[in-house]
């Protein structure tokens, strides 16, 4: 049975939060203490929203694939590890916003604009953090 | 000053009025004509929010001119025709700092809940949209 948009929207957005929470299982650990802390909060945030997709995918039917066992991730330094984090949180963004466009189902709906929000305004957080003058986008997840 | 001012008003009461009479004709067709329109008016709302405390040559006007012209884009991608307001010095005082950050709050629950309900197309703009707004609220912080 083919995938629906909808389902191809939802199997992404589940690979994209199982390598987020392996991503940043590996940049908190380059992080000084207090930025760290922030890292983890992250990283449950990025499970609890894997687990809503999880469900979701059940819902429909659709046995959630377990993530790949590792990722090629290298990270050194606290530069390449704020850099990673912008990026796991601007991918994501982009496939919330996917999600939101491939449905008509409004719980589901609700989960997108949530979703991209929470990526949007993490994104925003990274960059203030690398020290960026201009730590917002117009379209987030565009 | 006043010339320009009266320009604008002039400008917006006949967008107005071609929007209602547009969307008496079009709303069966296009259910997304009025949640749209609502989008603009919020964003041209923040646009003269943002040119309110502007005016008061605060220190940070570096990161608001920034933001305000990401309102800017937003205006844009909703209706590139919809008119731009300009920044009136006849203004009231700049309104506070906490009254932008509620006003970029209610902007982005009400872009998101219109998300809730638009034509996937429009639903993904909208939800962009909501994002940003929330994501202002950390860059103002």
């Amino acid at each position: 049975m083919t995938a629906s948009p909808e389902q191809q929207a939802l199997l992404a957005l589940l690979a994209g939060e199982q390598a987020a929470i392996f991503g940043y299982g590996v940049l908190g650990g380059r992080l000084d203490e207090g930025t760290r802390a922030a890292a983890l909060l992250a990283e449950d945030a990025h499970r609890a929203r894997r687990d809503n997709l999880a469900a979701a995918l059940t819902t429909r039917g659709v046995t959630p694939p377990a993530p790949p066992p590792s990722y090629d991730v290298v990270v050194d330094g606290r530069a390449q590890a704020l850099a990673l984090a912008v990026r796991l949180e601007v991918g994501l963004a982009q496939r919330w916003r996917d999600l939101v466009t491939s449905t008509d189902d409004p719980a589901l709906r609700r989960l997108g604009v949530a979703g991209l929000t929470e990526s949007a305004v993490r994104a925003t957080e990274w960059r203030r953090r690398q020290g960026s003058a201009r730590p917002t986008v117009a379209l987030p997840g565009s | 000053m006043f010339r320009a001012a009266s320009a604008a008003v002039l400008v917006a009461a006949s967008t107005a009025v071609t929007a209602c009479t547009g969307s008496s004709e079009r709303s069966e067709d296009d259910p997304d004509v009025a949640l749209r329109a609502a989008a603009v008016a919020r964003e041209q709302d923040l646009l003269r929010a943002y040119d309110a405390q502007l005016l008061g040559a605060p220190a940070d006007a570096a990161l608001l001119t920034a933001l305000r012209a990401e309102h800017a884009a937003h205006l844009a991608a909703l209706d590139p025709l919809a008119p731009v307001p300009s920044p009136d010095p006849q203004s009231p005082a700049a309104l506070d700092r906490a009254a932008l950050r509620a006003a970029e709050r209610a902007a982005a629950a009400a872009h998101g809940e219109a998300a809730v309900t638009a034509r996937r197309s429009l639903a993904g703009l909208l939800a962009s949209l909501s994002a940003s707004e929330s994501a202002h609220l950390v860059a103002l912080a």
